[in-house]
């Protein structure tokens, strides 16, 4: 993977009133990434995301698209889908990608037509925008995004509010673009989704951005052991005592879930139950989940 | 400039409230124009007194200055649909979409400046023409023309970009479509006359007519005025005032609009 950075965000703050939406936030976006953001409902995506697209503008702090600056032509080189789709309503889809193409610069006729058919819209393109369904105009704005190759995508909760079918055609579309070897920039509530196609991730909070980096460093080499037998009552403090590693045992019902801080052999585990006369129904070995890794690092925050 | 164009060509082309409005003028130029006339006819038949006194309005070339007094004030439809067409762009979020996909801030006010040109020579044109249908009807003299004419259309051109520059400031600054048509509408046509009628009783003076809107409408009513003493009493208005006046409304709406589009926040 190169390692030119597409976007530099340095020392970004933006104060809406008395809530401190972004506090300096500062981070490298690498060529070829896909990158993840990710943090609750206010937590400052959105802000960051339309301070680099000049939907605002920062208080303090600096962005630079492609290492020259933050000039509206290097936004012509990025597809963006923020927020919400939108577009002309009573203008069909190809009128509308006209619009972007003309603004963008990016692709021309047959690159809409292109575009359309790899979103299943182009039997729809005659249609007026205001009359498709939610996923049609999704799927609308996801083709003014990839119209023309750009270098770059934003997708800002891409699969904000799609139903089942929608949420797999987005899923599909991004495994795509990933794949290619497109720079994603992906904000998104779908922790799972993230921990799928993402190469790295940033987590903010309050405006405060509290971890960046690779998935895989992000994670570690910390693991979870989840056991489940119809009899557990004290084991929990007896595999403390027996495995220095684990970190932290939660207890439900008849289940326990084992936070380690370094990988056990589940056998071992196995073993020591039997030795304690415990007969596991469930042994099961799993890396930490990105959605687990998010909160321990949110909760602490 | 050309994508601009084009841009905007694309918006206009399929949207309703254009056609209605480009027809609606297309229909009522002619027909204030030459309704006026009909009137002053069929008044001149009966009371030759009032004919001496408004003199010829619809003899060449005093018919295209009074087809210009007449239509200044449909102007206000193209206000509306700018106003519009602004609103809807705000409400359906394209201004932002479009600035993320890479279109310059200033371009939104430029783009919108260009349809304001368009929209005020358009204007211009069908008032000639209809001047000149109404001029071939009425007028009691021969047909000619003199350099008057282009007096009277850069006259009402300019009448029309003031016009149509005030509906870009209630567009932006109000941001949704149907307060800011009810506000434009409100002030131009109602709380502004009668904010000037007061003013000019107040101050027994002609220059409260330079308060914004009016101004515009002042380019072509002083204009009219040099033939016709419509001010009564009072002294009219000096040739330049609203020239003078326009032209700094205009510097100081353009500055604020592309100082406001480049500070806001696009939501």
């Amino acid at each position: 993977m190169s390692k030119e950075i597409v976007l530099e965000v340095t020392n970004l703050d933006k104060r809406f009133g008395k809530v401190h939406a972004l506090k300096n936030v500062s981070l490298k976006i690498p060529r070829g990434s896909v990158f993840g953001i990710l943090g609750p409902n206010g937590s400052g995506k959105t802000t960051m995301l339309g301070i680099v697209t000049d939907m605002q503008k920062a208080d303090k702090g600096s962005y630079s698209w492609f290492g020259q600056g933050n000039d509206y032509t290097l936004r012509k080189k990025v597809g963006s889908l923020i927020e919400t789709p939108n577009f002309y309503s009573y203008l069909n889809g190809f009128d509308n990608l006209k619009i972007t193409q003309l603004i963008s610069g990016r692709g021309d006729n047959e690159e809409i037509k292109s575009v359309l058919k790899r979103l299943d819209l182009f039997d729809k393109s005659h249609i007026k925008f205001g009359n498709y369904s939610l996923g049609m105009k999704q799927r609308l704005a996801v083709a003014a995004a990839i119209m023309g190759n750009p270098d770059v995508l934003i997708l800002d909760e891409p699969t904000n509010g799609l139903d089942p079918e929608g949420i797999a055609f987005m899923r599909r579309i991004l495994m795509e673009l990933a794949a290619e070897g497109k720079t994603i920039i992906i904000a998104s509530h779908l922790l799972e989704e993230v921990q799928k196609i993402c190469t790295h991730v940033s987590i903010l909070q309050y405006g405060d951005l509290l971890s960046q980096g690779k998935v895989e460093d992000l994670l570690g080499a910390s693991y979870t052991i989840v056991i489940e037998a119809d009899n557990i009552a004290g084991l929990d403090q007896l595999l403390k005592n027996k495995f220095k590693s684990i970190q932290s045992i939660d207890v439900f019902k008849n289940r326990m879930v084992l936070s380690l801080e370094d990988k056990i052999l589940p056998q071992d585990i196995n073993a020591f139950c039997f030795e304690n006369k415990i007969v596991l129904s469930r042994l099961e070995l799993v890396g930490t989940k990105l959605e687990d890794k998010f909160l321990e690092i949110t909760r602490k925050n | 400039m050309l994508t601009l164009l084009q841009i905007e060509w694309l918006k206009i082309k399929k949207y309703k409230a254009f056609w209605i409005i480009f027809a609606f003028l297309i229909l009522l130029f002619p027909s204030v124009t030459m309704g006026f006339g009909r009137i002053i006819e069929n008044v001149a038949k009966n009371a030759q007194g009032i004919k001496m006194l408004l003199g010829g309005p619809f003899d060449f070339n005093q018919v295209f200055f009074t087809a210009a007094y007449l239509n200044n004030g449909l102007n206000i439809a193209w206000g509306m649909l700018l106003i519009l067409m602004i609103g809807n762009e705000f409400q359906s979020r394209t201004i932002r979409q479009n600035v993320i996909d890479g279109q310059q801030r200033n371009d939104i006010i430029t783009s919108k400046l260009i349809l304001v040109l368009i929209f005020s020579l358009f204007s211009a044109l069908l008032l000639m023409a209809s001047a000149l249908i109404a001029g071939l009807i009425f007028a009691e003299n021969s047909f000619h023309v003199t350099s008057d004419v282009f007096e009277v259309f850069g006259t009402f051109f300019f009448a029309s970009v003031m016009q149509m520059l005030f509906a870009l400031v209630f567009g932006f600054f109000i941001k949704r479509p149907a307060l800011s048509v009810i506000l434009y509408l409100g002030y131009t046509v109602f709380i502004e006359n009668i904010a000037v009628g007061i003013l000019v009783a107040i101050f027994k003076s002609t220059y409260p007519k330079l308060l914004f809107t009016q101004a515009a409408d002042e380019l072509t009513t002083v204009a009219i005025t040099r033939n016709f003493k419509i001010d009564g009493e009072m002294a009219p208005l000096p040739m330049e005032a609203p020239w003078i006046a326009c032209v700094v409304y205009a510097g100081l709406i353009l500055f604020f609009l592309y100082r406001y589009i480049n500070k806001t926040i696009l939501k």
